[in-house]
């Protein structure tokens, strides 16, 4: 579904990318591990259009989009989340999940004249995905007075209520307590029972090894290992890199 | 003799709503810190007084004052797409600067320094507005109409979206949202109104000059939209209000006629340091300056 090919990226004059390949194959859960600065969430942003590589190709579906721009990428079924949430301060939870769908909401003549009230119907389905999510608050709640919990959940809700093929997720269970650290890794199973692909960035290695059906690890901007959980985890490589062993 | 006077600042006060409220749509809406607003209020007024002085009817005039603003609110957006914070304040007080020097210096179009005297009154399909009394009307219809379609414009779903990008915009895009796309709309639509105002404001006065489209003039326009509150139009029709009408006061002052000037100036920075100290959100506004 995405091949990654010799991709480098350098900030100033530190090499955060070294040449990495890769491919992320359909309905499979892949796991990017590596320790901070390993270039994890760089190569991220590199997919998902918001930072140019210097050099290499990123292939989605067979389709070259290194150059496109994020909101191209994101709506041809790149979906991500973000380790720093982020949501918009001033809006509603409402707002939040009507501004996911591909409703219009650019036309700007058409929204002059559009009636102002969201369909019934819509606001169900909204409270319905509040409820499947775990977030007890209304559609009304603005983000300023959601925990971070709360906004981590609402975020990961709206990546998935996006259309997408391919959902990138992360650090997704990072800073929050332990109720809602479970409630996302249930969440996370249930979609690796419907086959969902993603593309997942963690530190805990116990959530890796639950979740991910292929791993790739990453070190000072190079691939080191990749394979199944078992053999990467153990892979003296990888501990290496992890616990300087 | 007081009625004349009281519907003069009335008018006056219409204008700078008009322009406060246009000014929100991208500074407060958007988050596009634009500091060049006056200029498209000066784009707008030259280009009505220059084309009914070539006797093209002023209802053409008046969308054409619109129009040429927004013109120069897409090249500005597009100029400064990179863009944002001081970084853009600087570049689009810059962009103030460079268009009253053409006012200034282009003098077989704008006639410089001296201005354009004798801007006609409007005559709308046979209407002639003579009066002040009739120009108020005039004006409010005008204005009426500007804040309904801006107000349905922020609070619809694309309303939402100018929101979104001035919380986060690296958010918006990651939804699939063009971001761009709405900066440089959210200018334009900021700039069309803007110049709407010029227009008003020159067949008004009947004079302009390009000293009344100086930098200076951002400031007033700027302490509208921080006391009214970001994001608040409601806010900017009240604090136009409050802001033209408060340093009239001065006239019943016994004071020197040359002290009217800086005390007005020194009136508008009082109110906007205190506001910013004791209530920096505005009367109305919903969002912090960031």
């Amino acid at each position: 579904m995405l091949e990654i090919q010799g991709i480098k990226k350098s900030f100033g004059g530190v090499e955060a990318i070294k040449g990495s390949n890769f491919i992320i194959e359909k309905n499979k859960i892949t796991a990017l591990i590596g320790p901070n600065g390993a270039g994890k969430t760089t190569l991220f942003d590199i997919i998902a259009g918001f930072t140019r590589p210097d050099e290499g190709r990123v292939l989605y579906e067979g389709e070259d989009i290194t150059d496109k721009e994020p909101h191209i990428i994101a709506n041809l079924g790149i979906s991500r989340t973000f380790q720093q949430v982020r949501l918009f301060k001033n809006l509603t939870i409402g707002d939040h999940l009507s501004m996911v769908e591909n409703n219009g909401d650019m036309n700007l003549i058409k929204n002059i004249f559009r009636k102002k009230k969201v369909k019934r119907v819509k606001q169900e389905t909204y409270e319905q995905v509040l409820e499947d999510f775990g977030i007890k608050q209304t559609l009304e709640t603005h983000i300023n007075d959601l925990s971070f919990g709360q906004r981590k959940l609402l975020q990961i809700a709206m990546a998935l209520q996006k259309p997408h093929k391919l959902l990138m997720l992360d650090e997704p269970v990072a800073g929050v307590n332990k109720v809602i650290q479970t409630e996302i890794e249930n969440l996370l199973l249930k979609l690796k029972e419907k086959n969902e692909t993603i593309l997942l960035i963690d530190h805990d290695i116990e959530l890796v090894h639950r979740l991910a059906d292929h791993v790739i690890a990453l070190d000072a901007g190079i691939v080191i290992c990749e394979g199944a959980p078992n053999e990467v985890l153990k892979n003296p490589k990888v501990l290496e890199a992890y616990l300087g062993e | 003799m007081l009625s004349a006077y009281l519907i003069h600042i009335a008018i006056i006060i219409v204008i700078y709503a008009i322009l406060a409220v246009s000014l929100n749509v991208a500074v407060g809406y958007t988050g596009l810190l634009n500091l060049g607003h006056i200029a498209f209020f000066g784009i707008g007024a030259y280009a009505s007084a220059i084309l009914t002085k070539n006797d093209v009817p002023y209802t053409l005039a008046l969308c054409a004052s619109g129009i040429m603003a927004s013109l120069f609110g897409w090249l500005l957006a597009k100029i400064t797409a990179k863009l944002k914070g001081d970084y853009l304040a600087l570049a689009t007080l810059g962009f103030g600067f460079v268009v009253y020097a053409v006012m200034l210096n282009w003098t077989k179009l704008t006639r410089g320094p001296l201005g354009i005297p004798g801007i006609q009154k409007p005559n709308i399909f046979g209407w002639q507005i003579t009066g002040a009394g009739s120009y108020l009307i005039f004006a409010s219809v005008i204005a009426l109409f500007i804040v309904l379609i801006i107000y349905r414009i922020v609070h619809s779903r694309y309303g939402k979206l100018l929101e979104a990008v001035r919380d986060d915009a690296i958010g918006a895009q990651a939804l699939g949202k063009n971001i761009y796309h709405l900066k440089v709309q959210s200018m334009m639509i900021s700039a069309f109104f803007a110049g709407i105002a010029g227009s008003l404001y020159a067949h008004y006065i009947s004079y302009i000059d390009p000293s009344t489209f100086f930098l200076s003039d951002i400031i007033i326009i700027f302490t509208i939209v921080i006391v009214g509150g970001l994001a608040s139009l409601r806010g900017s029709i009240i604090a136009a209000i409050i802001i033209i009408a408060l340093p009239e006061l001065l006239r019943f002052i016994d004071i020197p006629s040359s002290m009217i000037g800086p005390m007005r100036q020194m009136i508008y920075a009082v109110i906007l340091i205190l506001i910013l100290m004791f209530r920096p959100r505005g009367i109305f506004g919903r969002i912090d300056l960031d």
